[in-house]
């Protein structure tokens, strides 16, 4: 029978988040709905301020970290293939069997999370400033921290 | 004879309404979830003095982006998201200017000898790990493990695949267990 994933956390986690959320309710209380709608309502009187323009980072390296980002892939799934991974699989993490925590594992060995392992690899400092929640936006990245991302993929290529 | 239930006017619909341009829809919206949007920002180490700051600017981006809002994922998941991305913008910003230290001070024990510093110390210790996580992980285990939010909303919050959503989950909680343990 294939191990379940359980999907309750550990104790001292699950202590932990019990503990660091008591402390948020009690931040949250001196929040008053009243005077949050008010000013809500306010600004959205207003005209929306345009966005500001785009960072000042070369262009030259946003395609420079866009082809990296291309040519890493394709390394890590021809080393996949040559390996004999079943790369579509792989790449494809919800085509496997994600009930099992010995899957969930090995996919941060596959392709599809190759580029996750990336970022983890470039210090936290500079992924938690860079990447959004729902996309990696490489306008949103600024010089330093697209050359670390740059870095982190050369680092990672060299050992393939 | 029992009078009849007044109606529950659904967040979409609200959200509807004041696309239409009716302004107390969207403080009703306000109203609902503040406290929540709120809490969710202060289990991830936001500033109290912050928190009101924050809490306006995510409402107001939710609003200004309505048409963007997806009935996938719930309103609140998706205000949530909104204020996770600003709390992050904020401190990107800050950390340019090295002002806000991204990672809370520890409590210390002997300061407070009533054993209420052990859960200090713990929340303390969360914070810092969830500061140490990508920033799509750290998402995904908050939605998951504080909102209760289940992976197809999670990943339609996120525009992830459910798949993705739960190797997010899983090894979030794996590298928190291992720090928390450390």
């Amino acid at each position: 029978m294939a191990e379940r994933l359980n999907d309750e956390l550990p104790e001292e986690l699950a202590r932990a988040l019990a503990a660091a959320d008591q402390r948020a309710a009690a931040s949250a209380q001196r929040v008053d709905p009243a005077a949050v709608a008010a000013a809500v309502s306010a600004a959205l009187r207003r005209p929306a301020v345009t966005a500001r323009p785009a960072s000042e980072v070369g262009w030259w390296l946003r395609v420079a970290a866009a082809a990296a980002l291309v040519v890493a892939g394709s390394i890590a799934v021809r080393a996949a293939l040559q390996s004999g991974a079943p790369v579509e699989a792989a790449a494809q993490p919800s085509a496997l069997p994600l009930h099992s925590a010995a899957v969930l594992d090995s996919v941060a060995d596959s392709a599809g999370a190759w580029v996750m392992a990336s970022l983890e690899a470039v210090p936290v400092s500079v992924v938690d400033s860079a990447v959004s929640g729902s996309a990696l936006l490489l306008e949103d990245l600024s010089e330093v921290e697209l050359r670390a991302l740059l870095q982190a993929m050369e680092s990672t290529e060299e050992s393939q | 004879m029992a009078a009849p239930a007044t109606p529950v006017v659904t967040d979409g619909e609200l959200l509807t309404r004041y696309l239409g341009g009716d302004e107390r829809s969207a403080a009703e919206l306000v109203a609902r979830h503040t406290v929540a949007l709120a809490r969710y920002l202060a289990v991830q180490g936001a500033p109290d003095e912050d928190l009101d700051d924050l809490v306006q600017e995510s409402f107001i981006r939710a609003f200004r982006g309505a048409h963007g809002y997806r009935s996938e994922a719930s309103f609140r998941t998706w205000l949530l998201t909104i204020g996770s991305n600003l709390l992050k913008d904020r401190r990107r910003q800050a950390a340019r200017r090295n002002v806000i230290r991204l990672v809370p001070e520890v409590a210390d024990p002997a300061v407070d000898p009533a054993g209420e510093a052990e859960a200090a110390i713990l929340a303390d210790r969360l914070q810092a790990g969830l500061g140490r996580l990508a920033p799509l992980q750290r998402e995904v285990f908050l939605l998951r493990a504080h909102e209760g939010a289940g992976y197809g909303e999670v990943a339609a919050a996120l525009g992830i695949s459910e798949g993705a959503a739960r190797v997010h989950y899983h090894h979030a909680v794996k590298r928190l267990k291992q720090w928390l343990s450390d």
